[in-house]
């Protein structure tokens, strides 16, 4: 039991008794609307050779990317005006409230209907869902800056932009690492509905072909490709980025 | 010899309030320790952030001799970068240069502990990393803000002789503020004493006292107490018009 004390053996001992655990059911009980983690892995193994999940994959992940960097620098940008002028929070905190409580669903129905179904009104579809619960966090960010620490690099006359991003800036990573954190799983969420709702290619819209046939295979099978992806993308570049920023916590 | 810094204020307040500084006028030289003294709430700390340009409103005028003059301020607090070790915070004010930076903590005591975090660090040790990122810089003018106070006896006597052998040997004009006048007489080659609301230079004299000096030697003794028997309630901003 002590080797489970170890952060990464714990995560795959508890990964694998829960597939075991699956598949036992399965085995035993031999539902009928539940295919077993093998035949998922294998339907897996069958649409990642033909090509085809490779390619719906490539399209939804440009989709959460690129969307969720928009949203992050209207977010960033957005809080740290409201987060310094007074007046500006003033103005535009009810409308902020306002798009914070519009349904996703409305959202994404309208910029289909105003910008036709393409590419641009899943982007944007995307963002306005997205960058107000970045500003929000933005600005939080930006208000517990710490101006005295600010003033050492106005006396010791650090250049503007060293000012910005050794002294500014490093004072809103923790806050850029939990707006990813939260944001990249709610972003590739609204765009597979996006995608389900008015796209002919991505996770989104194989889903809901999946669906009409019936075809629970092949929703899980999308589904486990798709968060491999997340897990990948978590372990790769948010866990090292975090170290990083929060070394100095210990 | 024209002044290094000459403050010509008129009036100082925040935000539409009472004017917390009224008329003071201060003049600088170069090499010159300063001591600024008065009853805490007097505007002490606020005259030296005008000096600084840290603040800029205010009424009357602020001339520095150059435009790029080396500037150091010690805070009240170390206003250390948590999320930078010791060395790159001083690092960071010469340009990323580590060797300078290390250098400098050397020069504090310090060369052991460049790579820790300064949460990591004991106050004392703080603001002996403060102090050497202002020293690093070779200042011209060292501002510095109760720059002994929370410190235990040792460390503030430690901190108090590095200053002293960095002005010595380099000479930058300083200003201190303090409330301890054992402090300043020991220190400092001209008393300023702040008083009254809005707060106005009370009294100011210069010391003849030589260097090095001891803070326990006759000869300060004896200055600090013929100017509090002079005027007794000085330390509060009060000066006795009856000598």
């Amino acid at each position: 039991m002590a080797a489970l004390a170890q952060p990464g053996l714990a995560r795959l001992a508890s990964l694998a008794g829960f597939f075991l655990a699956w598949q036992l059911i399965v085995w035993v009980a031999a539902p009928a609307l539940l295919p077993g983690p093998i035949e998922v892995s294998q339907r897996l193994g069958e649409q990642w050779v033909s090509g085809e999940l490779p390619e719906h994959l490539g399209i939804t992940l440009f989709r959460v990317l690129s969307s969720f960097l928009l949203a992050m620098i209207a977010g960033l940008a957005l809080g740290m005006l409201l987060g310094h002028s007074r007046r500006a929070d003033l103005a535009l905190d009810g409308l902020l409230t306002v798009f914070l409580n519009i349904p996703a669903l409305v959202v994404i129905i309208l910029c289909f209907i105003w910008f036709g179904l393409n590419e641009v009104a899943v982007i944007v579809a995307v963002v306005l869902n997205k960058a107000p619960t970045m500003t929000v966090i933005f600005r939080e960010g930006v208000r517990a800056i710490d101006r005295g620490l600010l003033e050492v690099g106005e006396v010791y006359r650090l250049s503007r932009r060293r000012r910005f991003l050794r002294i500014y800036m490093p004072q809103l990573y923790p806050y850029c690492l939990a707006a990813t954190r939260s944001g990249l799983a709610l972003v590739w969420k609204i765009v597979l509905v996006v995608e389900l709702l008015g796209c002919s290619e991505g996770l989104g819209f194989q889903l809901g072909v999946f669906f009409q046939y019936f075809d629970i295979t092949g929703i899980l099978a999308y589904t486990f490709a798709f968060i491999m992806l997340i897990l990948l993308i978590e372990g790769l570049l948010l866990r090292p980025w975090e170290r990083a920023v929060l070394r100095w916590r210990g | 010899m024209s002044a290094l810094v000459k403050l010509e204020l008129e009036a100082k307040a925040f935000d539409g309030g009472a004017a917390v500084l009224g008329g003071i006028e201060l003049s600088l030289d170069d090499g010159e320790f300063l001591a600024l003294l008065g009853p805490s709430g007097a505007g002490k700390t606020t005259l030296l952030r005008i000096l600084a340009r840290l603040d800029r409103e205010f009424l009357g005028r602020l001339n520095w001799a150059r435009d790029d003059l080396r500037l150091a301020y010690l805070f009240q607090e170390s206003r250390l970068m948590p999320w930078l070790s010791a060395c790159d915070n001083i690092a960071l004010v010469v340009n990323g240069d580590r060797d300078r930076a290390r250098e400098a903590l050397g020069r504090v005591g310090l060369g052991a502990v460049a790579s820790r975090y300064p949460h990591q660090l004991s106050g004392g040790m703080q603001r002996r990393v403060a102090l050497a990122r202002a020293l690093v810089v070779e200042p011209q003018l060292l501002l510095l803000d109760e720059p002994f106070v929370s410190l235990d006896q040792p460390a503030a006597r430690e901190l108090r002789s590095l200053l002293l052998a960095y002005w010595e040997e380099s000479r930058p004009a300083v200003v201190l503020v303090s409330h301890d006048l054992q402090e300043a007489v020991s220190l400092a080659d001209r008393l300023c004493f702040l008083g009254g609301t809005p707060a106005r230079v009370v009294h100011q004299l210069k010391s003849e006292l030589g260097r090095p000096r001891d803070p326990g030697a006759a000869d300060l003794q004896r200055f600090t107490e013929s100017l509090l028997h002079d005027h007794p309630d000085l330390l509060r901003g009060i000066v006795s018009l009856a000598t």
